[in-house]
Parts: structure tokens; C-alpha cells; sequence
């Protein structure tokens, strides 16, 4: 058993450092791009990679860009909240220097496809996250609450909210049927 | 859209945006990393690396800690049991088990932790909060007649919802039933009920009365929360900004 808890550990540590290792800079800057803060950037992405050491069995392979997208996800969401801490209102973000994802960069190949990222994009962030984690990650509502140290009624809240969106966007823009 | 055709169209849109999210983010990264021009983080490395290795001291600790309890057990209890002590083995085992419990709860006591524990969820110091009041549940009228449930394991409103308000979903999620009710004219709420004698933690909570009867509120920037005990059911709901919308339902369900 102490073999075994000790096999654990060192894998999950070697797994935790390279993660941290290769992700740092990236989730730094995703992170200073909501705080303007190098100080406050830093704090997010400790307090980031602390809720990720709690769910390092959500990650497969730690080269891939799910794995990637996963990190700044949560990163972004502590970065997020550690703004509404300060009291620093969303507005004062530059347009410029948001999440610089384009979908248009990528041959997607179906339209609906694009539509539907086009759609996900225009949703709000905080919205975004937990779907993303609920829907990409298959996390369940206890799970996404403690990588994003919210209640579980909030993502309850967020995940209704985001679906919904979503759907009537889908049905809006005429992709499904009401 | 039907909810499973629906969830499995959400789970191919999100499970391909991350993909696509995730290339976009693996070239960002390449570009960092050849960018040699950016600032060494010693603060931050010590900071992280630091606070995941106390964590695993303490987990560590934490089960040797158990592995001392279960020995402690395997060791006391024959003995208590060889000496026919009838009755007062009951007591022999359960001082046992608290001795077992001290010496696996000593590791959490490492000034290491002092740190991590203000990162630990919430939902783990509850649990410890949690242990007194297993002996009121025990007595409770709620536990000897349990709630009746529906199909689907969730409880049943035991009050008639206000005429603005639709339940759009209701699930049950480990011991909480979980309803998403829409409001016509405010808000839209969820609201949790949980069949149990325990009363709400109500730390940091504003408490308000409502007829007569309290209930306890927190206005957090996200969400506005509210919380009481009623007849053996737990409820605490949330809605995103109109307290008063909580209020209103929590007096509908006190009048019940």
C-alpha cells in the first residue's frame, strides 16, 4: 500500500511540475491579460495550479492542447475572480487584449461547426468555463465547483444559463430547430 | 430540443472548441517558450511548487496517520472483545476509534498546512463542521420517517410554487435535490432542498426574519444566497442578483 501511495505521489508530482513547467508563461500571460498585474497574474496562476493539482486525473496527455485549453480555462476563471475581488469591472478590459482565439484561423470543415464556436465565443466567459468543463472535460457539478472554488449552485446557475444561451442561439441563427 | 439530444450536441460543440481552442493555444505556447526575453517567476515557482509539496507532505502523513488507526484498531478491539466486556466493548471501540481518529487527524495539525488550508474547498471543512450534528441526525424526526422521493430520487416540493415561478428542471444530485425554477418577473432561481436534521452553517450569513421565522442570506457578488431548515429538509437557493426574489420564496415555503 505505501508502495503504491509512493508511486502515486512521484508520478503525480513529475506529472504536476512539467505541467507547470511547460504551462507557466502561457497561463502567466492569459492571466495578466484579464489583471494588468504581474503581481496579481502570478497570485492567479499559483491559485490556478492549485485547483489544477486537485483534478490532475482530468489530464490524459499533458502535451495536447486540450490539456492547454484545460490550464488557461482555469486559470483564466481564478484571473476572472480575482478581478471581481478587486472590484475592477470587466469594461476596463482592452478589446485588443481578450482572449486572441479566432476561430477563423482553423479549416473548420462544417459549418454548423463554426456557427456554433462562433456562438460559444460570444458568450460570457465566466458561462463559457463551466460549460466547457461540464460538457468538453465531463466533469460533474461537484467537480467543477472545486476547480473553480464556486458553489456547486452557482455552476448549477452558470450551466443552466450557458446552455441556454446556447440553445437559443443555435435556434436563432437557424442551426437546429425550436 | 430534447435534453439528451441536446447535451450530446453541447458535448460535440464544447469537446471540438476545446480542440481547436487547444491548437491555438499550443502555438502561443511554442512562441513563448522561444521567447528567451521573458522575466525568470522564482516567486511564483516557489509559491506553487511549495504549497503542492506541503499538500503532499500532509497527504502523505495523512495516511500513514491511517494506516497507524487501522493497526491501533486490529490491535485494541480483539482485545476489548476477549475480555467480555458485554456492553462496554461498545464504549472500548469507539474510544478506539477516536483514538484512531486523533492520531490520523494529528498530521493535519503540521504548520505546513497552515497555509494550503485557506486553498482547501469549503465543502472539506464542512465536513468536519459536519461531525457533531451526526448524533442529532440520528434522533431526528426526519431520519426515523424519511421524505418521500419521486422516480428520479428527487424530493418533492412539500409547498406550491408561486404562480411566477416553472420548475425547468429538477435532478438529484448526491444527497441534494436540485430544482432550476424560472421566474416571469425576476431572477431565475435555483433551489436545493436536502432531507437532514442539520441546520445551515450559518457563519458570515445575515440572518433575516420572515414572519416570525429566520432564515439567513449572503449577498456575494455573484450571487445572492439564502438558507433555512424546515421539517427535517435543508433548503438554501440562489439566484443571481434579487435577494428579494428569495425572500418571496422562502415565505411560500414557510407558509406551506
Amino acid at each position: 500500500m505505501l508502495f503504491l501511495l509512493t508511486f502515486s505521489s512521484a508520478e503525480e508530482r513529475d506529472l504536476f511540475e512539467y505541467l507547470y513547467q511547460k504551462y507557466k508563461k502561457l497561463c502567466l500571460k492569459k492571466a495578466y491579460e484579464i489583471l494588468q498585474d504581474y503581481s496579481l497574474a502570478e497570485d492567479a496562476v499559483s491559485e490556478a495550479y492549485l485547483r489544477v493539482y486537485k483534478n490532475l486525473h482530468k489530464i490524459e496527455d499533458p502535451d495536447s492542447g486540450r490539456t492547454a485549453a484545460f490550464l488557461v480555462t482555469i486559470t483564466r476563471n481564478a484571473a476572472l475572480t480575482m478581478l471581481s475581488r478587486e472590484q475592477k469591472p470587466l469594461e476596463e478590459l482592452d478589446e485588443g487584449q481578450e482572449d486572441s482565439f479566432a476561430l477563423v484561423d482553423f479549416a473548420l470543415s462544417r459549418e454548423f461547426v463554426r456557427g456554433a464556436y462562433r456562438l460559444l465565443d460570444q458568450m460570457d466567459e465566466e458561462l463559457r468555463h463551466v460549460f466547457l468543463l461540464k460538457f468538453a472535460y465531463d466533469m460533474g457539478n461537484k467537480e467543477i465547483a472545486r476547480a473553480l472554488n464556486i458553489s456547486q449552485n452557482l455552476v448549477g446557475v452558470r450551466l443552466h444559463r450557458a446552455k441556454k444561451k446556447l440553445a437559443d442561439l443555435l435556434v436563432k441563427e437557424g442551426f437546429v430547430g425550436a | 430540443m430534447p435534453n439528451q439530444n441536446s447535451d450530446d450536441l453541447f458535448r460535440q460543440i464544447a469537446s471540438d472548441y476545446v480542440d481547436a481552442w487547444g491548437k491555438s493555444l499550443q502555438e502561443e505556447q511554442k512562441e513563448l517558450e522561444q521567447d528567451s526575453a521573458l522575466a525568470l517567476h522564482p516567486r511564483m515557482d516557489r509559491k506553487v511548487l511549495g504549497q503542492v509539496a506541503a499538500r503532499k507532505r500532509r497527504r502523505t502523513a495523512g495516511a500513514l496517520g491511517a494506516v497507524a488507526a487501522c493497526l491501533a484498531l486490529a490491535i485494541l478491539l480483539p482485545r476489548a472483545s476477549n475480555m467480555g466486556m458485554g456492553s462496554t466493548s461498545q464504549y472500548a471501540a469507539s474510544s478506539t476509534e477516536q483514538k484512531a481518529a486523533e492520531i490520523a487527524r494529528v498530521p493535519e495539525a503540521l504548520p505546513d498546512d497552515q497555509a494550503f488550508a485557506l486553498a482547501e474547498p469549503e465543502e472539506d471543512r464542512l465536513d468536519a463542521q459536519a461531525l457533531p450534528e451526526s448524533t442529532l441526525e440520528k434522533e431526528s424526526p426526519a431520519e426515523s420517517a424519511p421524505l418521500p422521493e419521486q422516480g428520479n430520487g428527487v424530493i418533492p416540493l412539500p409547498f406550491t410554487l408561486p404562480e411566477h415561478l416553472t420548475i425547468l428542471s429538477a435532478e438529484r444530485e448526491g444527497e441534494k435535490s436540485v430544482y432550476h425554477l424560472e421566474s416571469s418577473s425576476s431572477d431565475p432561481i435555483v433551489l436545493t432542498l436536502e432531507s437532514t436534521s442539520r441546520f445551515p452553517d450559518t457563519e458570515g450569513l445575515t440572518p433575516v426574519d420572515i414572519d416570525g421565522q429566520t432564515v439567513y442570506t449572503a449577498s456575494r457578488p455573484e450571487e445572492q444566497f439564502l438558507t433555512f431548515q424546515k421539517d427535517g429538509i435543508l433548503y438554501e437557493m440562489t439566484c443571481p442578483s434579487d435577494l428579494e426574489a428569495l425572500i418571496a420564496l422562502s415565505r411560500a415555503i414557510l407558509q406551506a
